[in-house]
């Protein structure tokens, strides 16, 4: 497989750290960055960017009566009182 | 399907994502309280509109796209499109090049890393929070809830080439917006001084 060139890498960059490029497009990209210590150096930036990002956007728990609200809410579009459930006797 | 049967085959669908789709919706309206309503609307939604569902496919990317409806309904802020002179204004590794600049690069294996540790969880999130509406969308689809570009275009109901725009363009302004809260926090000036 021939690698890309600086630019063509450049173009196909947050792709690649994405995880979107196709099989053959990332391995073009990664002998490249294998090659190329400025290009490998971006990759690893942006990298570690998306994890840092992604590290401090953490995943907030829900409430836990989140569930029986919704559940509720839907009891009551349905003017059905609350707590009976559909199924239960 | 009955409606009872309709209800209990809604409800365990939606019992595993209700924990994402909340905290998407916290994300992104930031706040508790507007996050439960959020999500309740966009619940009540889409039951009434479950029988359109087609079984099989994507329920979570199905039920975000309802969530993001809901919010963008509710919250859509009242401002200008972004002017595009701004966007395209931000080179490409905007930050890779600030950082570069000043000289973090040649002194430290990991400048990405020693910057993002100075910004706190909540700075990230305001920075997310005061892109225009549809890279704010697209950044908390991809950066939160590690959503593929495929399923972001589902939510967002736009071709995958759009969302990949979307997030391309939307990150250097959220790297532009990084780069200002560390000048404005003194960040910047104190990582300069260290590297004179």
């Amino acid at each position: 497989v021939d690698s890309y060139t600086c630019e063509q890498v450049a173009q196909r960059l947050q792709d690649y750290v994405d995880r979107e490029l196709c099989e053959s497009d990332r391995e073009r990209v990664a002998r490249h960055l294998e090659e190329c210590a400025w290009c490998a150096r971006e990759a690893r930036f942006e990298s570690t960017l998306l994890l840092e990002i992604r590290g401090r956007l953490s995943r907030i728990e829900a409430p836990p009566d989140l569930l029986r609200k919704v559940t509720a809410a839907i009891d009551g579009a349905l003017d059905r009182p609350a707590g009976v459930r559909p199924g239960k006797v | 399907m009955s409606e009872s049967a309709l209800q209990q085959e809604f409800e365990r669908q939606l019992q595993p994502i209700l924990g994402p789709a909340f905290s998407m919706a916290l994300h992104l309206a930031r706040d508790r309280d507007d996050a439960e309503d959020v999500v309740q609307e966009a619940a009540l939604l889409a039951f009434r509109g479950f029988g359109s569902f087609q079984p099989g496919t994507n329920f979570k990317a199905w039920f975000f796209r309802i969530l993001t409806n809901v919010f963008l309904h509710r919250y859509r802020k009242k401002q200008r499109e972004p002017q595009m002179a701004d966007i395209e204004d931000a080179p490409d590794l905007y930050l890779f090049c600030r950082t570069a600049e000043i000289g973090l690069h040649a002194r430290c294996q990991d400048p990405a890393g020693l910057v993002m540790s100075q910004l706190t969880a909540e700075q990230v999130s305001a920075a997310i929070a005061a892109l225009p509406d549809e890279y704010r969308v697209a950044a908390t689809l991809y950066f939160v809830e590690e959503f593929s570009y495929q399923e972001i275009a589902e939510v967002m109901e736009c071709p995958v080439g759009t969302i990949r725009s979307r997030l391309h363009r939307g990150r250097k302004l959220l790297q532009k917006a990084l780069w200002r809260i560390a000048e404005e926090q003194g960040i910047i000036a104190a990582l300069t001084a260290e590297v004179a």
